[in-house]
């Protein structure tokens, strides 16, 4: 139950993040409102759904999301390989209000995130399973 | 059971390192000096990294105003204190600009000569080396003024990059909606100059002769 939770959470957060990496290339908007605000939102938002709902998040469409993810901070921003430093962080920091945060310390964070959330989400998949418990000699 | 524990574990380290950052001490300096001998205002701001690639038409605003997240330095100095500075070195304020007028005008007021360095930094900088114009045009900042502007709307504003009714000093090239409407043009920090984000920077500001 607790991992469908964490689940959920990861979901919204992945999902937030693509929605306001599409925003921000809007400078109109971008310069009137923090469009990252929409990466908590969308957070709780997918929470409280799958509170209420017990919809099921497949671990296809969090492996895509996160795809999606890492494919726009690379083809939204110029192709810069720099951009993978500088966007996911800003938009985190902008999001939840860590302004005191450099962005090399909200990356931290963002790493830790994504690496225990992928571990626990995928764990039992076979993917994890597979790279990093050693499989017993079938001979 | 194992899960919730490995769930608080994470949250635990995430608030950890929140709380951590949270009681960081900031700079001893002052946030802003003039040296009306030499007629020279030093202030300093932060560098953000969001515009290293993202556009934006703020080149540094006071960190608790209202666009103070939105420019590519977050100056520690707020508006007010700016324009009474500029006032005491001598610089005379344009105050050309309103709000209907700003889509044609270009800003007026005293010609100010910008540069900035920060630790480690081999020399002075001049706004055209750390700021990128998509146009490659010399950026020429003016004193607007719009202290009654800048003071009701409370955005922070102290340069924009193109002429604004409410920053303090703007880029004179280009007319208001220059990056946002039009798309005239486009605004990054120089990632290749700058130092990292969030690294102090010292601003200096005088007439330009």
């Amino acid at each position: 139950m607790a991992k469908e939770y964490f689940k959920s959470i990861f979901t919204g957060f992945i999902a937030g993040n693509i929605i306001a990496m599409i925003f921000n290339q809007w400078i109109f908007l971008e310069m009137r409102v923090n469009i990252a605000l929409v990466i908590p939102l969308s957070t709780f938002i997918v929470l409280i759904v799958y509170h209420f709902s017990r919809i099921k998040f497949h671990l296809t469409v969090i492996f895509f999301l996160e795809l999606i993810f890492g494919l726009l901070v690379f083809l939204l921003y110029n192709f810069s390989v720099e951009s993978y430093r500088i966007i996911p962080a800003s938009m985190f920091r902008e999001g939840f209000h860590l302004n005191s945060l450099s962005l090399g310390e909200v990356n931290a964070v963002i790493l830790l995130i994504f690496v225990i959330a992928n571990f626990i989400i995928f764990r039992d998949s076979g993917i994890v399973s597979t790279w990093f418990v050693r499989q017993p000699d079938e001979s | 059971m194992k899960d919730r524990i490995r769930i608080s574990v994470i949250f635990g380290i995430i608030a950890s390192l929140l709380i951590v950052s949270c009681g960081k001490k900031g700079s001893d300096q002052p946030a802003l000096t003039v040296d009306k001998q030499n007629g020279t205002i030093t202030f300093l701001a932060e560098v953000n990294g969001k515009y290293l690639l993202t556009p934006t038409r703020h080149g540094v605003v006071f960190k608790d105003g209202k666009n103070g997240d939105k420019s590519i330095f977050i100056g520690l100095t707020d508006h007010k204190t700016f324009y009474d500075a500029l006032i005491a070195i001598g610089a005379r304020a344009g105050n050309n600009m309103t709000m209907e007028n700003k889509e044609t005008t270009k800003v007026e007021g005293d010609l100010l000569d910008v540069t900035v360095t920060w630790k480690g930094a081999p020399k002075s900088y001049t706004l055209d080396e750390v700021i990128n114009d998509s146009n490659k045009k010399p950026i020429l900042m003016r004193f607007g003024g719009n202290l009654e502007k800048a003071m009701s709307l409370n955005t922070g504003c102290l340069f924009c990059l193109d002429s604004c009714p409410v920053g303090i000093v703007s880029n004179c090239n280009y007319t208001f909606g220059a990056v946002e409407k039009r798309k005239e043009v486009a605004f990054t920090g120089n990632k290749d100059i700058l130092p990292a984000d969030k690294t102090l920077v010292t601003f200096t500001v005088k007439l330009k002769k």
